[in-house]
């Protein structure tokens, strides 16, 4: 992936409506939240998915931008203590070798 | 708040202007008929006034401006902290939490930097997690290049290899 291509999806990105938007921004998360806590999983580092009944919200279609927010909120913070956990194992073991 | 020059200045002219009423009497008891001095009535040396009223009120004067010269410091110190206050409570102050505690700062660069703190979470994990990576920055690179040298002499090995194929 370079910029150029990111400018291609930005472009048809900027095409939908807000509810799509939010919808991909949603999943996508989803997709590295779940994709770090593997990373952690397979390499055998122990790492504690962090979730939130805030999540849920966005189970309701009628979801307000504060419920929506909050549930972006989760998932960054899912991703960072991962990436966090994942990196200091990844120190650990090159501190062993 | 009056100055201390002033206060001296007020009670030197009081005191001048009493000594310009006052008749002094000495050695005679203040018995006999006339306007007396109640003040020192069983002394041997007293004091009248051609105006007693004007004298009482000038003597209250200069009570009240040596009392005035006297607590001066005292005053003064209060009237410097009242300043003081007003002056601080002028200027503007932020809010922030550090801790859990609610502070206040005179900075507004204090206060936003204690707010992103507060305002981001497990950013203590993350600083430590880079410190962390940082630390073993000169290990992965050994390692980079161990691993590049390593495919370095199996590319050698190969084409010795291949060579020793060649000329058998």
């Amino acid at each position: 992936m370079n910029n150029e291509n990111f400018q291609e999806y930005m472009d048809y990105f900027k095409n939908l409506s807000l509810k799509e938007k939010q919808k991909i921004i949603y999943d996508q998360l989803k997709l590295l939240s779940g994709f770090t806590n593997n990373l952690c999983e397979t390499a055998g580092i122990k790492n504690e998915l962090i979730t939130n009944k805030e999540l849920l919200d966005l189970e309701n279609s009628n979801y307000t931008e504060d419920d929506f927010s909050e549930a972006i909120i989760v998932f960054i913070n899912s991703i960072q203590n991962s990436i966090c956990d994942f990196s200091s194992g990844v120190a650990d073991l090159v501190e062993k070798i | 708040m009056e100055s201390l020059e002033s206060l001296k200045n007020r009670k030197r002219q009081a005191e001048y202007d009493l000594e310009k009423i006052t008749i002094k009497k000495h050695g005679s008891t203040p018995w006999a008929a006339g306007i007396q001095d109640q003040h020192k009535s069983d002394s041997y040396s007293y004091n009248e006034y051609t105006d007693t009223s004007k004298a009482y009120r000038l003597i209250d004067e200069i009570k009240e401006l040596d009392r005035k010269i006297e607590n001066y410091a005292k005053n003064a110190q209060a009237e410097r902290e009242r300043q003081e206050f007003i002056r601080e409570s002028q200027i503007p102050k932020y809010g922030y939490t550090a801790g859990g505690k609610e502070m206040e700062t005179k900075s507004q660069a204090l206060a936003a930097r204690y707010d992103a703190q507060h305002r981001f979470f497990a950013m203590g994990k993350l600083k430590q997690t880079i410190a962390k990576m940082n630390g073993q920055y000169k290990k992965f690179q050994q390692l980079w290049n161990k691993a590049a040298n390593q495919l370095n002499e199996q590319q050698q090995e190969q084409v010795s290899e291949e060579l020793n194929k060649l000329f058998r």
